[in-house]
């Protein structure tokens, strides 16, 4: 490959806060939101133009159940719980059941982004939108000092205590060398989209309709997810499949927004052909990706398949799930489902569901996991960073059920929640007193859980 | 965003040249747009046959004249290849929104159907200029022309 040099050059210090969180999705700025509501000083870079990630500019409007598997106990609370009750007052969300896997809560992503601003703006937090993280800047001692970021005034740094690495991708942790690894099978992405006049499809099933005449059109027959967006007549549908794509790459990104905007356009066609008086019209395409999986980071320890589907529980715990193991495959269609009861199922859109067991039946199942505080703290990593969201260090089927947003949530507020103590004690991220960081989360809204 | 910075080329577009359709030899685009100021006092609506439409941020409008109804009024005016060209640039061409107009003559070429014209033209500029091996501010405006129109660009015919 041709190279050239970049002139090396001095940049302002464009800001100096103690905690530095890059990326905004919920992750990131729960993170963010966090940390400041204890006083500490935050800024937050993010590359686009509001905050929410894949809630908001990949229009994915639904976060899962608050609920253990049986709908006895609350195991999610925290901010994830106080943005799902601002959206209520705005009347942009539905509540499903508590036991309902497909359906926690559906929201209006549009509205999500306003709410996302005022929790910032409320929490004090210095803003970055449209900046992008570029490299990292060590101190003499190593230390990890500050991250250059450039945006339309140009290049500067940003110098912080401690740094919260939330860009999905891990770019701060990769781009400090830190230990990486890929899935081998990554799961593939989805292009959502906002389709106006559904009813007018007249509940004809799209599942069978897209199995039907998708492979005329190269339709890959992955699976087709909708929701009408509460509060409008508007129809989510998340139905494409890009296949191949590595988040953290810039052609293969490049690619795959091509090719799922492509698709979107293939299932509107579908539709409008094969139901008589659809008037189905596209009205909002995505300004990103839906990524399901991207690059991980090495952690003190990585949480296992084993673990989820067993419910093991974890001293240093700081987030629940009950989300069951959601694959979604690269080498075959539909997806296939893993629940913590031992029932398994394999859905393809248009066909009959296949119910088979992935264990024997027990007398009792658990109904949550949990995921530890060491999945966040990078192997070999500066004292004084630590990541939260999808990079998290866990293996492919941990990741298929950690994954979704109402888990990684929790991810951010720990994150943020650890930066405080750790700079309070002038500690290490990964000597964070475990119980402080517990109770501290508690008092910040998480249910009393981690007992 | 409506405005932003604009880049100082060999020609500033002045809005004396956009509202009298001034014709340019170098001509790359042509566009019929008003010019459309958008202030905290309103809107002001300057158009090329003469009227000057005026809302108020209540919404109410009034109708005047900026020119006198006896003075010849062009059906569009002229965007010149220059308002693209850098000073002093090699092989760097600006294109869209940063062009170099002034104040007034930006209120009437920045929207789109105009700015896409000086994508097309810029691109088309640049793909001479390599293949010729030439500066950009070198590139032969009649053929630059041609090979826009033999790409679907439309040159009026007073216009050339």
């Amino acid at each position: 490959m041709k190279t050239i040099t970049e002139t090396t050059r001095t940049v302002p210090v464009i800001h100096e806060a103690d905690v530095c969180v890059l990326g905004g999705s919920c992750t990131g700025l729960f993170a963010a939101v966090r940390a400041a509501r204890l006083g500490a000083r935050v800024v937050i870079v993010e590359k686009d133009n509001c905050f929410g990630g894949i809630a908001t500019t990949a229009m994915v409007n639904v976060w899962h159940s608050l609920w253990d598997t049986v709908g006895q106990h609350q195991i999610i609370g925290g901010l994830t719980e106080e943005v799902i009750d601002r959206l209520d007052r705005r009347g942009a969300v539905t509540r499903w059941e508590k036991t309902n896997p497909n359906y926690g809560f559906t929201f209006n992503s549009e509205e999500l982004k306003i709410e996302l601003d005022e929790l910032a703006v409320a929490a004090g937090l210095k803003i970055y939108f449209h900046t992008i993280f570029t490299a990292p800047h060590l101190d003499d001692q190593g230390r990890l000092d500050a991250v250059i970021v450039e945006n339309k005034s140009g290049r500067g740094a940003i110098r912080a205590r401690a740094f919260i690495d939330a860009t999905g991708d891990g770019d701060l942790a990769a781009r400090l060398g830190l230990e990486t690894y890929f899935a081998n099978h990554l799961q593939p992405a989805t292009a959502c989209a906002r389709f106006s006049n559904w009813h007018t499809l007249n509940g004809a099933g799209y599942g069978k309709l897209l199995r039907e005449h998708g492979p005329t059109f190269n339709l890959p027959q992955g699976f087709a997810w909708g929701v009408s967006v509460p509060g409008s007549e508007t129809y989510l549908m998340a139905a494409t499949r890009i296949y191949g794509i590595n988040p953290a790459d810039a052609d293969d990104l490049t690619r795959g927004e091509i090719e799922g905007r492509r698709q979107v356009r293939v299932i509107q066609d579908i539709m409008r052909q094969h139901v008589p008086g659809s008037r189905l019209a596209l009205e909002a395409l995505p300004s990103r990706l839906g990524l399901r999986e991207s690059r991980h980071i090495r952690a003190a320890y990585q949480l296992t398949g084993d673990d989820v589907l067993h419910g093991a529980q974890f001293p240093d715990a700081i987030a629940q799930g009950s989300y069951r193991v959601d694959i979604h495959h690269q080498d075959k269609p539909g997806i296939t489902l893993r629940y913590l009861d031992g029932t398994e199922t394999y859905n393809v859109p248009g066909l009959p569901k296949v119910t088979t067991r992935w264990r024997p039946e027990t007398a009792t199942n658990p109904t949550f996991y949990q995921v530890p505080y060491r999945c966040l703290l990078p192997r070999g990593g500066p004292d004084n960073l630590i990541v939260a969201g999808r990079m998290i260090d866990l293996d492919p089927v941990a990741h298929a059920a950690v994954r979704v947003m109402v888990n990684l949530n929790q991810t951010g507020e720990a994150a943020g929640v650890a930066a405080v103590l750790a700079l309070q004690n002038n500690q290490p991220f990964r000597d964070v007193a475990v119980s402080r960081l517990q109770s501290t989360l508690a008092e910040g809204g998480f249910a009393a859980f981690f007992a | 965003m409506r405005e932003t910075w604009h880049a100082h080329c060999l020609h500033r577009l002045t809005g004396a040249e956009l509202l009298s359709g001034a014709p340019f030899t170098d001509a790359v685009g042509h566009g019929t747009y008003p010019v459309d100021i958008h202030s905290a006092e309103g809107t002001v609506l300057r158009y090329l046959d003469g009227r000057e439409e005026v809302i108020k941020p209540g919404g109410e409008k009034t109708w005047q004249r900026w020119r006198s109804e006896d003075d010849p009024a062009p059906a569009y005016y002229q965007i010149p290849y220059r308002c693209l060209v850098p000073r002093h640039a090699q092989n760097v061409l600006v294109a869209g929104r940063l062009l170099d107009a002034d104040r007034e003559a930006f209120g009437g070429v920045r929207v789109m159907v105009n700015c896409n014209q000086m994508g097309e033209a810029a691109g088309t500029a640049a793909a001479l200029a390599v293949r010729h091996h030439q500066i950009v501010a070198a590139v032969n405006i009649a053929e630059l022309q041609s090979t826009l129109l033999a790409g679907g660009s439309i040159f009026p015919k007073a216009a050339t």
